[in-house]
């Protein structure tokens, strides 16, 4: 008895020290930074400085336009420290890029354009995974970008159109991916996991809106009135003797108000009930009420500049959701056929929908595969968006 | 030096300077008569080659400045008469060539929200992806290639 308890000592002794021993070893460099964008913009410092034709050669093969070479992997193999720092990035939960909005309009948006950059990177490595046969890292990297995507984020409506672009293009790859056939079943079920996780976090217009309102509104005060010139001339507008004059305390308080009541509408209409083309004909006819009324009204002038081409940003917004439900469609199709060594008869139940339409994506078996097609038309670029994914 | 000394001994350069028929300032005899204030005028002139060289050295220097109350006198001195002596109109700042603006727009002007978001309205995502070219081209990503063994190569040189 005694000798048991002697023994119990020892060993709590021997794990307090094994304990304490490990603590000291975490202890002994500080943690990894928990703000993601401070790794994406060591990524940005990684990427291999390149020229245009080597860009647009990175990017084409990004899209799927160009086929495997020994000089695509031997440029991607030189960007591996970016890749690595990208992924490391898109895998962490906190993001916050250090934008200053006190700038307002002139705020900056440097990271945006390498952005892009990398994202071609990481997909460029994700189709080099998929040509030498390892489907999992290939999906991988594309889900990376969809994180990096949701990174970029909303906190402006540019950001948010890149981060849509971004993530429309990891879908784009996500299908072609599926389309080679060659990814088993656990992938598959995996691959589907991960998108479920994703669903529903697509950045929207609404929070941007909020900001830009904030920034535009706090422009057109009397005290901002030079910095005001500056943003405007900065548009290529030239401001003559005459209407700087004309810019006078009342001509602001006009602007302010008619600029906050046309935004109120905006945001009304994006977030009204009803589906796609209601919205996106609502948000249209407010613009074009708005530019009819700048040409009269000198209270419509300045929201005539600073207002946001909300209706095609809108239109922007539901195509990526249409490529994120697309694609995972498109996954539990391939899912049943890993599975039954056949494609489904119709369209499985439970979905994600066409958000063009509200409804199902319309399904069709083909001799080489299938194609989803949207139900309703696209009505910026007039057309009905279908994605098909032939089996290689 | 007592406050009040410092104010007499001022008082009497001013008065020999401003009513002067010509502006004069005769370094010789203010060398002569206050040794102490030129050796730190040439110690100061030393340190600021130096503060030049290293802006950590320039903070430190500066608090300690303050309580030389005779240095800040002698400085005073000196910066009155200069301006006296160039006369009016000379001593205002001469503009740069070009004005004072500097004359070439800055490339980080196209990744401005403004410049961004005129870019989307008047050619939609086209427009926006022609600028993040133009702007990569312009500014980024940084050249690469940079090791530690090259960073402590420039160090060294």
């Amino acid at each position: 008895m005694r000798l048991c308890v002697k023994k119990k000592i020892l060993a709590t002794v021997v794990l307090l020290y094994l304990a304490s021993s490990l603590a000291s070893v975490a202890q002994a460099y500080p943690p990894d930074p928990d703000n993601a964008a401070l790794v994406y913009y060591q990524a940005f410092l990684l990427c291999e400085q390149q020229d245009e034709e080597a860009r647009d050669a990175l990017s084409e093969f990004a899209k799927g336009e160009r086929a495997v070479s020994d000089e695509i992997r031997e440029h991607v193999g030189r960007c591996q420290a970016a890749v690595e720092s990208g992924t490391a990035a898109a895998g962490m939960q906190h993001c916050n890029w250090g934008l200053r909005y006190s700038q307002g309009f002139s705020m900056q948006l440097p990271h945006l354009a390498p952005v892009r950059l990398l994202h071609w990177i990481i997909l460029s490595d994700a189709r080099l995974h998929a040509a030498d046969g390892d489907y999992r890292t290939a999906f991988d990297r594309c889900l990376d970008v969809r994180r990096m995507a949701q990174h970029v984020g909303d906190d402006t409506l540019i950001s948010m159109l890149v981060a849509v672009a971004l993530d429309r293009s990891a879908n784009a790859r996500i299908r072609d991916f599926l389309s080679d056939s060659k990814a088993d079943v656990e992938t598959l079920q995996w691959l589907k996991d991960q998108m479920a996780d994703m669903s529903g976090k697509l950045p929207s217009a609404r929070r941007p809106m909020g900001y830009e309102r904030e920034i535009a509104m706090e422009i057109m005060r009397p005290e901002k009135r030079d910095q005001l010139v500056k943003v405007l001339e900065g548009t290529g507008a030239e401001i003559t003797e005459e209407q700087l004059a004309m810019a006078d305390e009342d001509f602001l308080a006009r602007n302010r108000a008619y600029y906050s009541e046309f935004l109120t509408e905006l945001q009304t209409a994006l977030g009204a009930p009803g589906g796609y083309e209601q919205r996106y004909r609502r948000l249209n006819e407010l613009v074009e009420q708005m530019a009819r009324a700048s040409n009269t009204d000198t209270s419509a002038t300045l929201t005539a500049t600073f207002a946001p081409g909300l209706a095609k940003i809108y239109n922007q917004q539901v195509l990526a959701e249409a490529n994120a439900n697309v694609t995972q469609a498109a996954v539990d199709i391939c899912i049943i056929r890993a599975t039954t060594g056949t494609l489904p008869q119709k369209l499985p139940a439970g979905l994600p929908k066409d958000p063009f339409s509200g409804r199902d994506f319309e399904y069709e078996r083909e001799d080489n595969g299938f194609v989803l097609r949207c139900r309703a038309r696209d009505l910026v670029k007039d057309t009905v968006h279908e994605y098909s994914l032939p089996a290689q | 030096m007592s406050e009040r000394k410092d104010e007499k001994w001022l008082d009497d350069e001013l008065r020999r300077v401003v009513d002067g028929a010509a502006p004069e300032f005769d370094a010789e005899t203010w060398k002569r008569k206050f040794p102490d204030e030129f050796q730190a005028l040439v110690s100061r002139g030393r340190q600021d080659v130096q503060e030049q060289r290293g802006g950590r050295r320039r903070i430190v220097r500066l608090r300690f400045a303050r309580p030389l109350v005779g240095l800040a006198t002698a400085a005073a001195i000196v910066v009155v008469a200069a301006v006296l002596f160039v006369g009016p109109g000379q001593h205002e700042p001469q503009d740069l060539p070009g004005g004072s603006q500097p004359a070439a727009q800055s490339p980080a002007k196209i990744v401005t929200m403004m410049s961004l978001s005129m870019a989307f309205r008047q050619g939609g995502t086209e427009a926006l992806n022609r600028q993040f070219d133009e702007a990569l081209r312009k500014l980024g990503p940084r050249p690469n290639g940079v090791s530690v063994a090259n960073l402590l190569g420039d160090l060294e040189s």
